[in-house]
């Protein structure tokens, strides 16, 4: 009996000696063993794994909600040597979906562990979906249905073991060249060039964190949170942007133009509506971008300093009105020159024009009489004016690389007396058209100046963060303001401009600058500019329309002119502006 | 007669607690007893201890979805924004015989209550509100060991409970 007791308290205690033996050598497989190797592979020895945590980039919207920058889904494709089995088949599929070349990629994926530099290789950054698709496809295949996965020339079963994807997200431009001026690119390694991408990089690309954090399951919740970066909604509007890209297109064509730019600004609000330049390149294929642009050719034209011609004329107008040297119906006999620090002012044909009153005289752009009005207002003041509309200062838009232009102010050492008649009908000035908007949205908003803005919202966290209009300034009177707007309106209907706009009273000046060379200005290609507003009474748009060295005439009441009645056609049906008999007759609210 | 009779039931009872087997039946069982207890809490710091850890991997799980998930919306979005995209939407009205209008083809028609077309809303507000956040009792979340450690920390954190 007592025999019978130990035999059974022996075997009971040989059971549980064994099955410790069987654990504790599992402990050591697991620990010495080939599980091991697998866990040092995944870094998860210590428990910890370090990795950069590149937040997706936010995406870019119209005022209306299209999408005109957004994600597209790339992959990379590694190898990870520890897991090769088969060299022959990864060579082969790889290079016949990705293109890549066989012997290279043989040569990777066959070398020997030991010796090898690396053990996890990229072999491709840029494979698209469909390419993933096809060797995620293969690689289950051959995983899941090894039976009928056949055998390569060593022997060996096909295999895609150690082929390892890892997804991200790149840029994708749903409109191709649309805007394309005003949105930039992102390039392939990531960076942001030109336009909103580049000007807005800080809210749209987030903040990139290079973080450790655990692998241990039981501490899951402190996995680094990495929040997107914030999308941004422009004030551009896709419809009108579209029908503005087509309008200046068809203006470059027909007037044989080197190049041009539109822009359509609300002028209460400082709000782009639509920024049309050309050229233009779909930013989808970015790296077409030095065939298209060379150095001299910018980016975004609404953003290129030039001369500006006589649209400038505008400015010196209101100084002399709102300094109250002149007033509309001030008469000034316009000889065929005048001198203003020794330098010689003509007019634009070279002939005297007799008296004519201030009115007439921005209708017919009279040099001399500008240059007079610039010298009756002094120069002090006339460079107060200029300062005030903030000519020579960027305007602040959230577009990349905006030059600030260039003027000479009186108490830097290389402005000279001459200056000032060249100033007062656009000689020796640069400006961006954005700049001259700026300046003359103070014309059309009863004398208070807008700051030009792109960025309409942004979207951060599910909150929609609005930005609010930035006033400039206030360089006029609201009565100045008035009167300057009547002039053009009325210089306009007796010139009978083609600026004209049935059913719409609309206030203008066109802009005709010679084009500064080395050697003085060229004689025959000009500038061609016209900036118009209206509903006069109630100004609702502003454009401005730019186009260089046209050919077919150089002249911007024959090339520039149309080409903002085209655009005021289009904006009023856009901007569901009704005729001002209608608008008068009745209340409507605008946008 | 009480004492005759009562007298060998107090003997069977003292020698019922003085056999030596009761007294290793008992001390057996008290160490039985505590391995029970120590299983079953063993049991269930396991069982506890496992679920935590397949909660965990399962969140671990769930954040890589999400990203794809993420990524995935995005690639859709953005193949739609190409299907709807101007160019494809002027060939199709194009392709149904519309064209844009002219300023004199519009007949304007007064609503009252219409202010013009407004600016999309991608956010659910323009200002951020204050997120109510739900503070839970460490009970939920801290383990059977996080329990005891605590407990020792704060030796006398259960005396706060009482009452004079």
């Amino acid at each position: 009996m007592k025999n019978n007791h130990s035999l059974r308290y022996i075997s009971l205690g040989a059971v549980f000696v064994i099955l410790a033996f069987v654990i504790i050598a599992r402990l050591v497989h697991i620990q010495i063993g080939p599980p091991q190797a697998e866990i040092e592979d995944y870094k998860l020895a210590d428990g910890i794994a370090r990795k950069t945590f590149t937040p997706a980039r936010g995406q870019i919207y119209d005022r209306r909600g299209n999408l005109l920058a957004g994600g597209k889904q790339i992959y990379s494709v590694a190898l990870n040597l520890n897991e090769v089995t088969n060299p022959e088949t990864i060579a082969t599929s790889v290079s016949i979906i990705l293109g890549l070349d066989y012997d290279k990629i043989y040569a990777l994926a066959n070398q020997d562990l030991e010796t090898a530099e690396l053990t996890y290789i990229t072999l491709d950054s840029f494979v698209t979906l469909e390419e993933f698709e096809r060797l995620d496809t293969l690689q289950t295949q051959l995983f899941t249905d090894p039976e009928n996965a056949g055998t390569s020339a060593d022997g060996r079963r096909h295999s895609l073991a150690g082929l390892v994807f890892n997804a991200r997200l790149d840029r994708r431009y749903p409109e191709g060249a649309l805007a394309s001026n005003v949105i930039g690119f992102v390039s392939m390694d990531g960076e942001s060039n030109f336009g909103v991408e580049a000007g807005l990089e800080n809210f749209l690309s987030g903040v990139e964190k290079s973080e450790s954090y655990s692998l241990d399951p039981n501490r899951a919740l402190e996995l680094p949170n990495i929040s997107p970066g914030a999308s941004v909604i422009l004030t551009i509007d896709r419809a009108m942007q579209s029908s503005v890209e087509e309008i200046l297109d068809d203006a470059i064509e027909q007037t044989s133009s080197n190049a041009g730019a539109i822009i359509v600004m609300n002028p209460k609000t400082g709000e782009i509506l639509a920024m049309a330049s050309a050229p233009r390149m779909d930013l989808n294929e970015f790296w077409k971008f030095d065939d298209i642009f060379d150095k001299s050719t910018p980016f975004n034209k609404a953003i290129d300093a030039y001369e500006p011609g006589s649209i400038f004329k505008i400015i010196t107008m209101v100084a002399g009105l709102d300094t109250g040297t002149v007033e509309p119906d001030t008469s000034y006999t316009v000889e065929e020159s005048i001198k203003v620090g020794g330098a010689k002012v003509v007019n634009w044909d070279g002939r005297a024009w007799g008296p004519q009153t201030m009115t007439e005289c921005m209708q017919h752009s009279l040099n001399v009489c500008l240059a007079w009005v610039a010298q009756q207002v002094g120069q002090t003041q006339f460079y107060e004016y200029i300062e005030a509309f903030g000519i020579g200062t960027p305007t602040g838009i959230s577009l990349d690389n905006e030059p600030s232009g260039l003027i000479r102010f009186p108490h830097q050492m290389n402005w000279t007396e001459s200056d000032l008649g060249r100033n007062a009908y656009g000689q020796s000035v640069s400006v961006t058209p954005l700049q001259m908007l700026r300046a003359i949205s103070a014309i059309a908003n009863d004398g208070v100046m807008v700051s030009p803005q792109i960025l309409h919202a942004v979207v951060d966290q599910g909150y929609q963060y609005e930005i609010a209009p930035e006033m400039a300034g206030t360089p006029m009177s609201p009565d100045t303001a008035h009167e300057i707007s009547e002039m053009l309106a009325e210089s306009l209907v007796k010139e009978a401009s083609s600026a004209l706009l049935p059913n719409y009273r609309v206030a203008g000046k066109t802009g005709t600058a010679s084009i500064p060379t080395i050697n003085g200005y060229d004689p025959y290609l000009t500038n061609a500019s016209f900036v118009g507003w209206g509903p006069v009474d109630d100004p609702q748009f502003m454009i401005y329309v730019w186009l260089e060295k046209p050919i077919s005439s150089r002249w911007a009441s024959v090339v520039a002119a149309p080409v903002f009645r085209h655009v005021a056609e289009k904006v009023v049906v856009l901007m569901e502006i009704p005729p001002d008999s209608v608008r008068m007759s009745m209340s409507v609210p605008g946008e | 007669m009480n004492t005759f009779v009562m007298q060998p039931i107090n003997r069977l009872a003292q020698a019922y607690r003085q056999a030596p087997w009761r007294k290793q039946t008992q001390e057996i069982g008290v160490y039985l007893a505590s391995l029970v207890v120590l299983l079953l809490l063993a049991s269930i710091y396991v069982n506890i201890t496992g679920q935590t850890a397949v909660i965990g991997r399962q969140i671990q799980r769930n954040h890589k979805a999400i990203s794809q998930l993420e990524r995935e919306i995005a690639e859709l979005e953005s193949q739609l924004a190409m299907l709807e995209s101007d160019a494809v939407m002027r060939q199709r009205a194009e392709e149904l015989g519309f064209r844009p209008a002219f300023p004199s083809e519009i007949t304007h028609v007064v609503a009252s209550d219409y202010s013009g077309r407004s600016p999309v809303a991608l956010g659910i507000s323009t200002q951020p509100s204050i997120v109510s956040t739900v503070i839970l009792s460490p009970a939920y979340s801290q383990s059977w060991v996080d329990w005891i450690q605590l407990q020792l920390r704060t030796p006398l954190a259960f005396l706060d409970d009482v009452q004079p």
